[in-house]
């Protein structure tokens, strides 16, 4: 009870933070900022010894257009209370793919999941989990960007039934399309897999939502010109992501 | 929520309009002048007068029967004197009856009595009874002492009266005081009060020996039960007797009034813009018991929802509610006293917003938070004979708390029935030796609609971590026994005790030892000290198997106390005390039994408190302490600031009754700011797609520290008299400052920012205050 308490209290305590100014949203990208990670698998196997199990991470950024980025691993000390991290956490290439207003980061990563005795798999819930971390420095600030990978043992029938990205895709504003410059709906098409529930988010490149977690929200641009909105989607148990970018006009 | 947010408004002009308003009305008021005012005691006051004729012979018929009243509430005043022309007096009797002489003139007279004004009256022949109102006088300058308490034996315990705390307290609740009085904190998001570095569920609350979940409102300041059937407050700091358990911090005890009041009572307040309430007290069964029944109610709920409507993005609506009703009802018997207290509070706020929290596809979310509690008690107190005096107190209790935040439930309901009993028995001279019992035994009710918070779950976030349903029912049991002395040595008088408690909620039962002392060293000095344990159960549901840990033991604190107590003159008194104690086994969270017993914590520090008894002008008195609270979650960790350290706390504290009519008075606190976590930086969370604040490896908790805060509360009374009733206005203005307090820390999304919550401009408000 003490928890819930706290986390009634926290989220009382959001409220504040959501109240940000106008140009200090959330939704707002104005610098170098995590998306969201990409995992292949989605979840997966401890290693053997035979068989080291590697998963490929990309990871997603947006930045201002021109922004340069380099990578490298990053030792999370605090936050989670899982030990466990990825081993062999190797940073590889970073790529751009330019948009009307923003620079869509992408960089990847490998790392090898430490063998099943190292991890305590849950009864409860039969999965255990391992950290991983990443920090990304551009011109003008850094970002780290954090998380866990989840584990499932052998033989787990999740390791094939929960397997699968999602898609999401921005239906509302039309890719390249023109808009007006006044409060307007946006919207996205999610298709679930993996029997889970997603948690959307938006982001842009200029204006304010209303509600940035929601499959349909409103937007209010600031003015005319050209915008860059972004959708992400990520499972709430495996973390599956999707995401999708769309370049606007704005009269 | 309090009245501050409504200053932030427009309506804040309207509020100095209506200020204004009232001043203009009662600098300009005509007629209410009473009747002995000084301006009219030159001039004749005939009553009801007979005219004659110049040098008309009338002849004699009857005396002439005078009631003489307190012109304000109609009480009769007793043993008037009346001086006739000639030097002839005569006095009234107990009822206020003054039988003149027959007169065949007009027959000039003067009315005197200790405490109102002189009245000069002429009377025409003729007459027969009629009433007179005396208007109070204006405050003496004599000094003298109104009211000498009870002197406290307990080391840190202090009593303040009613009648001294509508001086001073805010919203003249006596329930108030202890947050001006030295050890303790207040906090401005905080109704609750934090004693000598207690957390505020570490203190008990108890009305006469009835224990109540909270004594505040949450919101507006108010305590929950009317100031006018309290007698007076009894608080410790620590250092308590054996008769008071399951806390480790401190005690407030509002005692009730035993006395029948002489006739009746209505009372009426509208606070502007906050509540309203009614009160009223009857004398019954031909004046040998009395009965008192009152309610409150907010009405922010309806005033804040308009003037809040837009705030940033957000459409926000907020319904803060409060309210509470009670009967009470006293009877005394032959060496004691049955009183029955019925109550009913209640508590809470919703919001409803645009938010990202938003499950709905509305995109607004909704938080309730509403807590309650019912009390149905009955004590029952007598003298047996010279040697044995006793106590019985049973009581029906019932409390509710309900969460209700973005469609995740929890609810608490705990039902009891209470038992609390005492024996005391007179030894040799002084000495006194006591036994007691405190008995419960009850149901708690526990629904949670809520995402478990699971250490295993990889993405916990209770935004869209499934929902688990937990409904639990669980009786529960409370065992305790005591038994305490006041044992007379010459000048030292030593107070050992020795309570036993057993809770179904852990298995093991505990005992903790307490003694208190007082050396007189002479008619100033008094020498004073206490040395206790006190133990105190995990709240009910940390010990729970579906929400906590059943092996938790009971929280263990340790009070040492010194202090030394003066009587310079009899307006003034200090209190000097230094203090140390200990809480361990603190209740912390384990990533693999959820909770354990690790933490542990200290306080210790220095107060200081000077009084200037109540006489009829002046009241007040100055609380300073100085505290050091340490804190560490685990006992291979260095301490670190507590989350309740706030170094410096200063309280002054006055009223000036100016005259009979104005009183102005005012309190003022300067405190350090409070303790909290710095963010060093954030980090982006993939999972969960948001920010996460993080320290630097090595940074201990709550290092960092908000600005000094202070604040200025000011008010002036006036009292409009009419002859059987009246009126106070009080005009106040609080959360005055040469500029805005901090009062919290919030940051930007991602941390990069930080900023400090400031309170709002100065607030006037008007409360007026009828009394039938």
């Amino acid at each position: 009870m003490r928890s819930m308490l706290q986390a009634s209290l926290l989220i009382l305590m959001l409220l504040n933070i959501a109240c940000d100014g106008e140009e200090d949203r959330f939704e707002r990208i104005a610098k170098l900022r995590g998306l969201g990670l990409q995992t292949s698998p989605v979840i997966a196997a401890p290693s053997t010894d035979t068989s080291p199990s590697q998963v490929e991470f990309t990871f997603y950024a947006a930045a201002p257009l021109g922004e340069t980025v380099t990578a490298t691993p990053y030792q999370d000390l605090q936050g989670s209370l899982r030990k466990v991290s990825v081993a062999n956490f190797t940073v590889g290439e970073v790529s751009y793919e330019d948009h009307a207003s923003l620079r869509i980061v992408k960089v990847k990563a490998t790392g090898v999941v430490p063998p099943a005795s190292t991890f305590y798999f849950d009864p409860d819930n039969g999965f255990a989990t391992a950290r991983f971390a990443i920090s990304l420095v551009g011109q003008s600030n850094s970002q780290v960007m954090v998380g866990n990978l989840v584990i499932y043992p052998f033989g787990s029938s999740a390791l094939t039934t929960k397997n699968n990205l999602p898609t999401i895709n921005i239906t509302n504003p039309i890719k390249d399309g023109t808009i007006n410059g006044t409060e307007q709906e946006i919207k996205a098409e999610l298709t679930e897999v993996n029997d889970e529930t997603y948690r959307v988010g938006w982001f842009v490149s200029g204006g304010r939502l209303t509600a940035r977690n929601k499959v349909s929200t409103t937007w209010t641009p600031t003015g005319a010109g050209k915008y860059t909105v972004i959708v992400t989607a990520r499972g709430t148990k495996t973390s599956a992501f999707g995401i999708d970018v769309v370049d606007v006009t704005a009269n | 929520m309090s009245r501050d947010a409504v200053a932030s408004t427009p309506s804040s002009i309207y509020l100095l309009r209506a200020l204004v308003s009232a001043l203009v009305m009662l600098g300009f008021s005509p007629g209410i002048q009473a009747q002995g005012d000084p301006q009219l005691a030159d001039k004749p006051v005939s009553v009801e007068s007979v005219p004659t004729k110049a040098n008309e012979q009338v002849p004699l018929t009857q005396e002439i029967r005078l009631l003489v009243k307190a012109k304000g509430n109609g009480n009769s005043v007793r043993r008037v004197e009346a001086r006739l022309p000639g030097g002839k007096k005569i006095y009234g009797d107990k009822d206020g009856l003054l039988k003149l002489p027959p007169s065949a003139a007009i027959l000039k007279i003067e009315l005197y009595k200790s405490g109102f004004e002189v009245l000069t009256l002429e009377l025409a022949p003729g007459q027969s009874e009629q009433t007179v109102y005396l208007m109070p006088a204006a405050p003496s300058d004599s000094n003298e002492i109104v009211i000498r308490g009870e002197k406290p034996t307990e080391a840190s315990r202090k009593t303040v009266t009613t009648e001294e705390a509508i001086r001073v307290a805010p919203g003249r609740d006596p329930a108030q005081i202890p947050r001006l009085l030295p050890g303790v904190q207040v906090n401005n998001f905080r109704t609750d009060i934090v004693i000598r570095g207690s957390p505020p569920n570490g203190s008990l609350y108890v009305i006469d020996d009835f224990q109540v979940p909270f004594i505040f409102h949450s919101f507006g300041n108010i305590s929950v039960i009317p100031d006018q059937i309290v007698n007076d407050v009894a608080f410790s700091t620590g250092g308590f007797g054996p008769e008071r358990g399951n806390v480790t911090g401190g005690v407030v005890n509002l005692r009730t009034k035993n006395e029948v009041p002489e006739r009746s009572k209505t009372e009426f307040r509208v606070n502007i813009p906050i509540y309203s309430t009614i009160y009223h007290e009857q004398p019954v069964n031909d004046g040998k018991d009395y009965v008192a029944v009152s309610a409150r109610r907010s009405y922010l709920d309806l005033l804040l929802p308009p003037i809040l409507k837009k705030a940033g993005n957000m459409e926000l609506t907020v319904f803060p509610l409060f309210g509470d009703e009670h009967i009470f009802y006293v009877h005394p018997i032959e060496n004691g006293v049955v009183k029955v207290i019925g109550a009913h509070v209640y508590d809470g706020v919703k919001l409803i917003l645009n938010s990202d929290l938003s499950t709905t596809a509305d995109g607004k979310a909704k938080f309730d938070i509403q807590r309650s509690f019912e009390l149905l008690g009955v004590e029952w107190k007598k003298e047996l004979n010279q040697d044995w005096n006793v106590k019985v107190e049973p009581s029906l209790n019932h409390q509710t708390n309900s969460i209700d935040i973005v469609n995740n439930n929890i609810d608490i309901g705990l039902t009891s029935v209470a038992v609390y009993a005492e024996a005391a028995r007179k030894l040799n001279g002084k000495d006194r030796i006591y036994v007691g019992t405190e008995l419960s035994y009850g149901k708690a009710n526990v629904k949670v609609l809520a995402p478990e918070q699971n250490p295993s779950d990889p993405f916990y976030n209770p935004q869209s971590a499934p929902q688990k349903k937990v409904e639990q029912v669980s009786p529960f049991i409370g065992e305790a026994v005591w038994v305490g002395g006041e044992l007379n040595a010459g000048d030292l008088l030593v107070m050992p005790g020795l309570r036993g408690f057993r809770y179904s909620q852990l298995k093991a039962p505990g005992v903790d030892p307490r003694v208190n002392w007082r050396f007189q060293i002479n008619n100033a000095y008094s020498f004073k000290g206490a040395v206790g344990q006190y133990s105190q159960t995990p709240e009910f549901s940390e010990t729970s198997a579906s929400f906590g840990n059943p092996n938790l033991n009971y929280i263990e604190s340790r009070h040492y106390v010194l202090g030394l107590e003066t009587v310079w003159s009899d307006l003034w008194i200090s209190d000097v005390q230094g203090f140390y104690k200990t809480i361990k086994k603190t209740v912390q969270s384990d990533p693999i039994v959820k909770l354990d017993n690790d933490g542990d914590s200290f306080s210790t520090g220095m107060e200081f408190f000077v009084r200037r008894n109540l006489t009829e002008r002046l009241f007040g008195w100055l609380a300073y302490t100085y505290s050091i609270n340490r804190a560490r979650e685990q006992q291979t960790q260095l301490y670190h600031n507590s989350q309740y350290d706030q170094s410096h706390v200063l309280n002054i504290t006055g009223s000036y009754k100016y005259s009979a009519l104005w009183t102005f008075g005012g309190r003022g606190l300067f405190r350090s700011g409070n303790t909290y976590n710095g963010v060093d930086y954030s980090v982006y969370n993939v999972n969960l797609n948001r920010y996460e604040p993080r320290q630097n490896f090595g940074t201990q908790l709550y290092n960092r520290r908000e600005p000094a805060y202070y604040e200025l509360n000011l008010y002036a009374d006036r009292e409009v008299l009419f002859d059987t009733w009246k009126l106070t206005w009080r005009f106040g203005v609080e959360n005055l400052a040469l500029k805005p307090q901090v009062q919290g820390v919030n940051y930007n999304y991602d941390y990069s920012k930080q900023e400090f919550v400031r309170s709002v401009p100065p607030v006037p408000y008007i409360e007026v205050r009828g009394i039938l």
